[in-house]
């Protein structure tokens, strides 16, 4: 037989393991990263952008050189960047012809998506949250364009 | 001319098209909007109206206010939803509520206050006129005192400039009961709204107003105690009447100082003034009060009855009570006539009104002292009768002694 102390010790050990075994592998769905506005902000000379009500601080040099090919200097003085309901930043800044969505990871930012826009570029654009996509405009012409991560999507 | 035509139409069709496509450009622009700029214009309107709400200052501004501040709640209420998000914790509906109800109470703090400088109007034209009529009869006074004090003594009793300078200061006696009488009328009786309101008021029209009813009683203190500095000889009646109009004027000041100074000096420096006042006030009571005291015992004096110094009420009434004591014990029947006639004659005839009015001494204290007048009347009469009688006896003596002498020689 078994004694009452050898039990307890058996069944304890068996729920410690399903509890651990349970927040391993714990995911909450359905998460909401929406960002209700738009941040606009202007970054620093060495190409710092801090978004200090949502917390975030990056440098913009990369997307730079990716959108001017150019890292000399910081050549706008306007950064735009929007977080859409599913957590991917969408970035982009006047002039740019293209939006950037980036990845949130560990530490960084990766671009999932060069999102092109026009050739010209927007000189003066913004990023409406509508969820469940994010609505970029062009305040000049009024277009506007639905972005998702996947691109742009037709209306 | 066909082909002209064909062109002209070409053109005015193409103009059209571009000026619709214009307008079609310009209403996809509005349509679309970014909601960050929204909340931006929201807030920078808001910040403005309420940069607006901190300085003003006149009615109609805040009745602009008000409807600014309606026309900001309509336009921006269909973003009420992306507002309550960016405004968060805030939502829009708190944020204009308690805007709205800020401008409301500005605007009718603004109305009462406009209301008020109506009254404040009327009473610092008062102050005003008083003013000019303080400082008419200050000049007055000064200049007649100059001439007499350039006139020797004996010129000066024959002179008429004594009694026109005794009259300018009794005038300016008068006019500072019509000023107590003014004051007491128009501040006693406010409640502690009109005074709040009266002081907003005030406040609010500094700039226009150089006086006020505080300044005046301030003037009033410090030139009755530059007059009683420089001040030629006055009569005992004279002092007695400056002494009652100092004492009215420090009444007043009880009753009404203290509303005074919460309309007039609300804030900082409130004290200050109350205690200068204050100190005015007590500096004029004790000069006026120490010439009326030396001036009673002069009279006294000069009209033979030599009462012992005094310097206060008390002392006075224990000197006349002593002097009426000792003089029933004496008996001296011309003593009695000499201070009967000045007590009836000056001090209850002239100075009567002062003296119960500033409780020199009361009724009872007056009543008192006719009281022993009469036992020195009768214990000086008697004494008199028995001495004519005598007389009239000697005589009777005499002329019977003469008629019995004649028939005698006969």
């Amino acid at each position: 037989m078994i004694s009452n102390k050898w039990l307890n010790m058996i069944v304890g050990g068996l729920a410690a393991i399903v509890l651990m075994a349970c927040g391993s592998q714990m995911t909450i769905k359905r998460v909401n990263y929406s960002q209700s506005l738009e941040t606009v902000v202007q970054p620093a000379d060495n190409g710092k952008v801090e978004d200090v009500k949502h917390g975030l601080t990056f440098n913009i040099k990369p997307i730079q050189y990716a959108e001017t090919q150019d890292t000399s200097s910081v050549t706008t003085d306007k950064i735009h960047l929007i977080r859409g309901a599913k957590g991917y930043y969408f970035v982009t800044a006047p002039g740019y012809s293209n939006v950037y969505i980036m990845t949130p990871e560990t530490g960084s930012l990766k671009l999932h998506k060069k999102v092109h826009i026009t050739d010209n570029g927007i000189d003066k654009p913004a990023f409406n949250q509508r969820d469940p996509y994010i609505q970029l405009i062009n305040q000049d012409t009024g277009q506007s364009y639905r972005l998702t991560e996947k691109g742009i999507q037709t209306q | 001319m066909t082909t002209m035509k064909l062109y002209l139409h070409t053109a005015i069709a193409s103009l059209l098209l571009f000026a619709s496509a214009g307008l079609l450009q310009q209403m996809q622009a509005q349509e679309v909007q970014s909601d960050y700029e929204i909340v931006q214009n929201f807030n920078k309107t808001y910040n403005d109206l309420s940069d607006r709400l901190d300085k003003v200052s006149a009615v109609k501004e805040a009745k602009k206010l008000v409807d600014d501040v309606k026309s900001l709640q309509g336009n921006y209420s269909e973003h009420k939803e992306l507002l309550n998000k960016a405004l968060y914790p805030q939502t829009f509906e708190e944020k204009m509520n308690k805007l709205s109800s800020q401008v409301q109470s500005a605007h009718q703090r603004l109305q009462t206050i406009a209301r008020q400088e109506d009254k404040l109007k009327q009473l610092t034209g008062n102050v005003n006129d008083f003013e000019t009529q303080l400082e008419k009869l200050q000049q007055k006074s000064d200049s007649l005192q100059k001439v007499l004090a350039n006139m020797n003594q004996r010129n000066r009793s024959l002179s008429s400039t004594v009694r026109n300078y005794r009259e300018s200061v009794s005038e300016r006696d008068r006019l500072v009961l019509n000023i107590i009488d003014s004051l007491l009328a128009n501040y006693q009786q406010l409640d502690t709204q009109t005074l709040k309101e009266l002081s907003m008021a005030y406040k609010q029209s500094k700039k226009n107003i150089d006086n006020n009813a505080l300044k005046l009683i301030q003037t009033i203190a410090r030139t009755n105690i530059e007059f009683l500095n420089s001040s030629q000889t006055l009569s005992t009646g004279d002092y007695l009447r400056m002494y009652s109009v100092q004492q009215k004027f420090r009444d007043m000041w009880n009753k009404i100082g203290d509303e005074l100074i919460k309309i007039y000096k609300p804030d900082a420096g409130a004290e200050a003034v109350q205690s200068e006042l204050q100190g005015s006030l007590d500096e004029w009571e004790t000069k006026v009060a120490d010439q009326t005291w030396k001036s009673m015992n002069r009279a006294f004096d000069e009209n033979g009855i030599e009462l012992s110094e005094f310097g206060d009420s008390q002392g006075l009434y224990q000197s006349l009570t002593n002097y009426v004591d000792n003089g029933i014990k004496e008996g001296d029947r011309k003593q009695y006539q000499n201070f009967s006639q000045f007590w009836n004659n000056t001090v209850k005839t002239q100075w009567a009104e002062y003296i119960t009015g500033t409780n020199i001494l009361s009724y009872d204290q007056m009543t008192n002292v006719d009281k022993k007048l009469n036992e020195w009347d009768s214990k000086t009469a008697s004494s008199s009768y028995l001495w004519k009688i005598l007389v009239a006896v000697a005589v009777l003596i005499i002329i019977v002694l003469g008629i019995m002498l004649a028939r005698a020689k006969s």
